[in-house]
């Protein structure tokens, strides 16, 4: 098969609006959502329902994570490691909170039009922060243990 | 063996339990928004230094994470019988966009208040 050069609109998947940054884009209203297509099976409604309600945990857990690694854990590794592991905790909490509706709502037109679901790039964007962060903690244990015990 | 009777006139069989599971994965969400709201009034003592005013402030992040999880956890019982009675009848609409939206916002106002605690507390 011949791969020809496509456009960016050409390759974006199905189910997926155009990436634009705007309060009415990433904040679509509830109208907006439920306009299009048929109603789809109730099931599939709940399931989305309750990943998205998976998702806002996470972004508390991770709030709470970040939180608890300035305030509540003792001093350990390098200068400043505690507040950059947790100020980039909270920031992966405020990223998947404000793309969670967005993500629910292209799930939620993609169910009503029957259409592929639409991927997303958080999961990959949270594996490798928390990779970073696990790693950086991992430094800073083992730097501290050897720098305090002796 | 046979089924046990319904217990209650608007009872369905509900395949999968997914009214169920639905109205217990808000519960576990509203009790999260609880814990971290309480635990983000509790990270504001560290924060003397901003004088009353903006400890009341610092307060308002866990404030708000608590009064969402309260919300949720009251709205997500009306909603299971709602969509209990509706999952057998095929009632349409049982997707909640406006609730799905303020869950969101909430989350995202509680996450930056939290962000905003955390920078007041370290300089």
């Amino acid at each position: 098969m011949r791969m020809t050069r496509r456009s960016s609109a050409d390759v974006r998947p199905p189910g997926r609006q155009p990436w634009r940054l705007g309060l009415r884009r990433q904040w679509p209203s509830a109208t907006d959502v439920r306009q299009v297509g048929s109603e789809p099976d109730y099931r599939f409604t709940l399931a989305n329902e309750r990943t998205f309600l998976a998702w806002i945990r996470t972004a508390l857990a991770l709030l709470a994570g970040g939180v608890a690694v300035v305030q509540v854990v003792p001093d350990f590794g390098f200068p400043g490691s505690r507040h950059v592991l947790g100020v980039t905790l909270v920031i992966m909490s405020i990223v998947i909170s404000t793309t969670s509706y967005r993500h629910w709502a292209d799930v939620e037109r993609a169910l009503r039009l029957g259409r592929p679901l639409p991927p997303s790039q958080v999961p990959r964007l949270l594996g490798v922060v928390l990779t970073l962060v696990s790693l950086i903690a991992l430094a800073s244990i083992l730097y501290s243990s050897g720098g305090a015990g002796r | 063996m046979t089924r046990p009777a319904v217990g209650h006139p608007d009872e369905i069989p509900d395949p999968g339990l997914q009214s169920e599971r639905t109205y217990l994965a808000w519960q576990r969400t509203g009790l999260s928004f609880a814990t971290v709201g309480v635990f983000l009034v509790h990270a504001t003592r560290h924060l003397d230094h901003l004088g009353t005013p903006g400890r009341l402030g610092a307060g308002l992040p866990g404030i708000l994470g608590l009064t969402t999880g309260a919300v949720i956890i009251l709205r997500g019982l009306l909603r299971y019988r709602q969509t209990v009675a509706g999952a057998g009848t095929g009632t349409p609409g049982v997707s909640a966009p406006t609730a799905v939206g303020a869950v969101a916002a909430a989350a995202s106002l509680v996450a930056v208040g939290g962000l905003l605690v955390l920078l007041a507390g370290s300089f």
